[in-house]
């Protein structure tokens, strides 16, 4: 008997290895022609929505979901380019100082209240008090109304990227009266001007919306729309595959080449604007010789990192600045794989048999993986890391108060490079993490803010880059590549670089 | 002299019928197994170059004559890590179950034979603890002391206290009236003879089944903490972990949740085969 | 009896105090700053400041405990640093998901575990004993998510039966429900069964047999009763495993409930959520435990004497 039992255990055993080998080719049904004819869609939403109230929300995946429900002055197309929206144009000052937009004139709110310039001040004056102000608000001076349907806005010096500011759901209008009457309560049933109108939210489940057919332009084709709340990325593919949800925005790496051969889907990958980089703090042993910074940045593979984070997706970067964006020039100094070298600046710097660190890491799946990486290249050079694993508030508040010595971060890249630069170097700015601090550095960003002359200008970058590369306070690593995955009836999509869906523009066919 | 041989021979007749029970030996080989494998870690598969350091052309490869269960996506040798990974369990198994059964028995027996009040706040405290379940408690404890090892273990542990202490309690009070005890003290034995002499014995069966269970529950709730994301830290080769890990690639490499999932099993059987196989041996009503 | 359940329930209370007061350490003296969390990382270090002063952050340890205490007592339990939603309400939208999981589950694991742990021991040694005891044991030596796992890979994907997340309708618990169920049914199976074999070899069932009466009617009158009392204990404990356990379904299942909602309210360290969240798993489980003690006393006379005294 005991012979038999054995032999149950091992069947047993077997059974779920075949299983789950033999599930790697199985196709479930998701089709195409019921989809031809839906007026629904569910979407994958990869966290908890922070706040209905787009200037309060301080997560971009939760920004870029609640947006379609409102609309911003401008929007931008998949090459960047501005394109009216609730401003149906604008006129730019010659200085480069005053911003005049001419509203829509027949535009409702969901509460049935006509869109006005008061509305749209409301909304850039409201802009300026708010916690992330001093990030996306920090160019506006003041707003004025010209009149029911014009208004004008001041920035406090000349700066060519704020049109690409306005884009972002951070410039959602706002209904004055609903805001005001929501008293700063992020979670108060949203009223925006968008093709969609806010249904319920469930924390942990869904956003649902619906169409709004009192919209300024042609109604959506899309009648019902549900972001499902999906953190986990094994389920959300197999969610995805089972038609529980029709479109998702970032397919990992390993699952793209098995999508693309199903003809039942569409994967549509893109280049994004979100460079992930790491940050070295000068300001605490022994990241305070810079040769021990460079060392690091010669120690890693980029290449070969990007297939384990990533499974081979996303562009290697070295140089900061991608080449398609002003003032991105080939000659700066930059940190190839080069184990020899890194060994070389180590010993000259007094390291030769490694030393200790902590990495201190955000809980996502790039967030693990990639440090881990950096680990074992770094256990080449006799150097032992130790990871630290943060939930995403605890990892923001240690990187912002400066509490580590190395770590890693993502930011949103515009295609105009100042904003970037000032994030990350000028001495002041929050976002600089590891307190970058370089007199020279900073009087470049600013000459270079204000230089109305594009061949100077590019000089100030060209210098500013030496500079901050030979520095290597961050390491770039690569700007992202997202793939979006839906049923090939699903028609309309159009991805941009800012990872910003417009359902409007959905449909099924 | 007599005590001593008394307690020798009784320990030589459990081992003569665990020795009869063949499923109990299945178990104690594949344990046995398991503990050489877990003792000989470093002559098997040298830990530096085979089980921590990344090779990342080599990744995701499936079974062959280099790496017998493959590489995984950091091209590490499975195999190897298996290996090593099974020092890790072991530890955590056998020592958030034997702390937690040492105090948390000390603190059942106790409440359970004396009753009254020193019951009650005995089993107060524990109540307290069992106010929110085990693996939560365990969750916020190394959210608390923050990842690794020891502090794995000491959450664990805290959090294994009170249910072998309810367990315990328990056999306590369905044995403590039978007439034996009775008898006992009658002739005046006094209370730890009692407890040690005559309670524990006859409580030891359903102790044991659940301990067993604990080193089972324990590896598991382990791989499970690790599984959410805390618990050891990379590149160590924890299971549950390498788990989590693999779980990314099921479709693409299978093998990467299949050889340490059955890593887990064979152990955790294995120790359950033994605790049945000890719960029978040990049951002295069962004495020929 | 009514005032032996008056008495428990008062106990409850400082039950509740010790353990609000151990999570309420536990979080308050762990790095992360929630004014900081709540802003996110762009948020200036003055807006971080003020939001501190509002929720009295700045003040020590055990004045906020006092305060805590105080307001919760007027029945005031705050807000959720995320949401800003009041505790309660996040608390109730979450449990029905988890309490019905952690319920439905409790009763699958009890009506499969201890009919098949009663059959087992009955006819021990038989092929069935065989095969149910190796099927308990599989169960207990697998991780739970790693059921979940294959679970959804063979019921959803292959056969495409069960959704893969989500409860919309009553086929979404299906899967988790089994998943959670599989070890506190594999448990409750070699209990029953183990005590079950004990009670059997007793002398009083001895006693029945040899007076002549029939098995079956030793088993059901004698053995079930008496072999029950420690199955109860273990189910009651494994209500709380249950309970926990919902974190991992949860997880692998993609599911809203309580218990997620604790532990990443727990990393995220929102306050009033965690508090809030253990209170009520305290009172809901320490219910559960006094309901365990009554059947425990209504099954065992020797133990309702007891507390009768």
């Amino acid at each position: 008997m005991i012979k038999k039992l054995g032999t149950l255990a091992l069947t047993f055993v077997l059974m779920i290895t075949l299983a789950l080998a033999g599930c790697a080719n199985k196709t479930a049904d998701v089709s195409t022609e019921k989809n031809k004819t839906r007026e629904d869609i569910n979407i994958r939403l990869k966290t908890n929505v922070d706040s209905l109230d787009p200037q309060l929300s301080s997560n971009d995946y939760s920004s870029n979901a609640i947006l379609n429900m409102y609309n911003t002055l401008v929007i931008s197309d998949s090459k960047n380019n501005i394109l009216p929206c609730l401003a149906k144009s604008w006129e730019i000052s010659d200085d480069g100082l005053t911003y005049t937009f001419f509203i829509e004139e027949n535009v409702k709110f969901h509460n049935n209240k006509k869109l006005t310039a008061e509305d749209v001040k409301f909304t850039l004056d409201r802009a300026l008090t708010v916690p992330m102000g001093s990030t996306y608000a920090f160019m506006i001076n003041r707003t004025d109304i010209i009149n029911e349907h014009t208004v004008k806005v001041t920035l406090k010096e000349p700066y060519a990227p704020f049109m690409e500011y306005l884009v972002l759901p951070f410039y959602a209008i706002l209904n004055k009266e609903a805001v005001t009457a929501a008293n700063g309560d992020k979670f108060a049933n949203p009223v925006g001007t968008g093709p969609f109108k806010f249904v319920e939210y469930k924390d942990g489940e869904y956003l649902s919306m619906t169409r709004n057919d009192d919209y300024f332009k042609t109604p959506a084709k899309i009648k019902d729309v549900k972001f499902k709340i999906i953190i986990d990325q094994t389920t959300m593919t197999m969610a995805l595959e089972k038609g529980e949800i029709d479109f998702l925005e970032e397919l990992p790496g390993a699952e793209r080449e098995r999508f693309k051969k199903d003809k039942r889907f569409e994967v549509l990958e893109y280049p994004t604007n979100y460079l992930h980089y790491f940050m070295l703090n000068p300001n605490i042993e022994p990241l305070k010789d810079k040769r021990v910074r460079q060392a690091i940045g010669y120690a890693i593979d980029l290449e070969a990192a990007k297939k384990v984070v990533y499974d081979g997706a996303g562009e290697v970067n070295y140089t900061i600045l991608r080449s398609d964006m002003f003032g991105y020039s080939d000659n700066i100094p930059r940190y190839t794989y080069n184990p020899e070298k890194a060994k070389e600046l180590l010993k000259e710097a007094g390291y030769a048999n490694g030393f200790n660190l902590k990495f201190v890491s955000v809980d996502t799946v790039a967030g693990r993986k990639a440090p881990q990486v950096m680990q074992g290249y770094l256990a080449d050079l006799g150097i032992t890391m130790e990871i630290e694993t943060n939930e995403f508030g605890v990892y923001a508040q240690k990187i912002t108060g400066s509490d580590f010595v190395i770590s890693c971060c993502a930011t949103l890249a515009q295609n105009d490079p100042d904003t970037l630069l000032y994030q990350l170097f000028y001495s002041t700015e929050m976002m600089n993490m590891p307190k970058y601090n370089n007199p020279e550095v900073d009087k470049l960003l600013d000459l270079q803010r204000k230089e109305v002359n594009e061949q100077k200008r590019k000089e100030y970058i060209k210098q500013i880059m030496d500079i901050v590369m030979e520095d290597a306070t961050i390491l770039p690593y690569l700007y992202r590549e997202d793939a979006a995955t839906y049923p090939v009836s699903l028609k309309g999509v159009t991805p941009k670089a800012n990872c910003i869906h417009y359902i409007y523009d959905f449909y099924w066919d | 002299m007599a005590e001593k041989t008394k307690k020798k021979s009784f320990y030589i007749a459990v081992w003569k019928r665990l020795k009869k029970n063949k499923l109990a030996m299945i178990g104690l080989s594949i344990l046995i197994i398991m503990l050489t494998i877990a003792v000989f870690a470093d002559i098997i598969a040298d830990y530096d170059t085979l089980a921590i350091k990344q090779n990342i052309n080599i990744r995701l490869e499936g079974v062959s004559k280099e790496h017998w269960f493959g590489t995984d996506s950091y091209g590490r040798d499975i195999f190897a890590r298996i290996v090593h990974g099974s020092r890790i369990s072991l530890i955590i198994g056998i020592f958030a179950v034997s702390i937690p059964l040492v105090i948390g028995g000390l603190i059942g027996a106790i409440a359970g034979y004396f009753g009254g009040l020193l019951d009650n706040i005995l089993m107060r405290l524990m109540d307290m603890l069992l106010a929110i379940p085990a693996i939560l408690l365990a969750i916020a404890i190394v959210a608390a002391l923050g990842p690794g090892m020891i502090n794995l273990l000491i959450a664990l542990s805290i959090a294994g206290i009170p249910g072998y202490a309810r367990i315990v309690k328990s056999s306590v009070i369905t044995i403590k009236d039978l007439e034996f005890v009775e008898a006992a003290e009658a002739i005046g034995a006094g209370t730890t003879r009692i407890l040690i002499r005559h309670i524990l014995p006859n409580i030891l069966g359903p102790v044991i089944v659940q301990a067993t269970l604990g080193i089972a529950s324990t590896i598991i709730n382990a791989a499970a903490l690790s599984f959410i994301g805390l618990g050891i830290q990379p590149p160590k080769p924890e299971w549950g972990s390498m788990l989590s890990e693999g779980r990314e690639y099921i479709r693409q490499a299978p093998h990467l949740i299949t050889f340490t999932g059955i890593a887990i099993v064979l152990t955790v059987l294995s120790l359950n085969l033994i605790g049945d196989g000890l719960r029978d041996a040990l049951d002295p009503r069962l004495k020929d | 009896m009514y005032k032996y359940i008056i008495k428990r329930l008062m106990m409850l209370i400082p039950v509740i105090l010790g353990i609000s007061f151990i999570v309420f350490s536990i979080i308050s003296l762990t790095p992360g700053d929630p004014a900081r969390i709540i802003l996110g990382n762009h948020a200036s270090e003055e807006a971080v400041e003020n939001l501190r002063q509002e929720l009295g952050l700045n003040e020590p340890f055990i004045k906020r405990y006092i305060s805590y205490v105080g307001s919760s007592i007027k029945g005031d339990f705050g807000s959720s640093y995320r949401t800003g939603k009041p505790v309660f309400e996040d608390i109730f939208g979450k449990f029905p998901l988890t309490l019905k999981l952690a319920l439905f589950s409790m009763l699958l694991a009890t009506a499969l575990g201890i009919p098949i742990g009663i059959i087992s021991a009955v006819k021990r040694y038989s092929i069935i004993d065989g095969a149910s005891m190796i099927f308990a044991l599989l169960m207990t030596s697998m991780p739970s998510f790693w059921i979940g796992l294959m679970l959804i890979l063979i019921f959803s994907i292959k056969l495409d039966i069960f959704p893969v997340t989500g409860v919309e309708n009553i086929k979404g618990y299906v899967l988790p429900t089994i998943t959670l169920a599989s070890f506190s049914m594999a448990i409750i199976t070699r209990m029953t069964r183990s005590t079950m074999l004990e009670v059997i070899r007793q002398d009083y069932v001895r006693t029945a047999r040899a007076k002549g009466a029939s098995t079956k009617r030793i088993i059901f009158k004698h053995c079930i009763r008496n072999a029950l009392i420690p199955v109860v204990t273990v189910i009651g404990i494994n209500f709380g495993i249950l309970l926990g356990g919902t974190v991992i379904t949860e997880t692998v299942f993609a599911l809203p409930g309580l218990g997620t909602l604790l532990v990443s309210a727990i990393r995220m360290k929102d306050m009033p959520i965690v508090m809030g969240a253990v209170i009520f798993l305290a009172i809901a489980f320490s219910i559960i435990n006094l309901l365990v003690d009554l059947i425990y006393a209504v099954i065992d006379p020797r133990v309702k004497a007891q507390y009768s005294r």
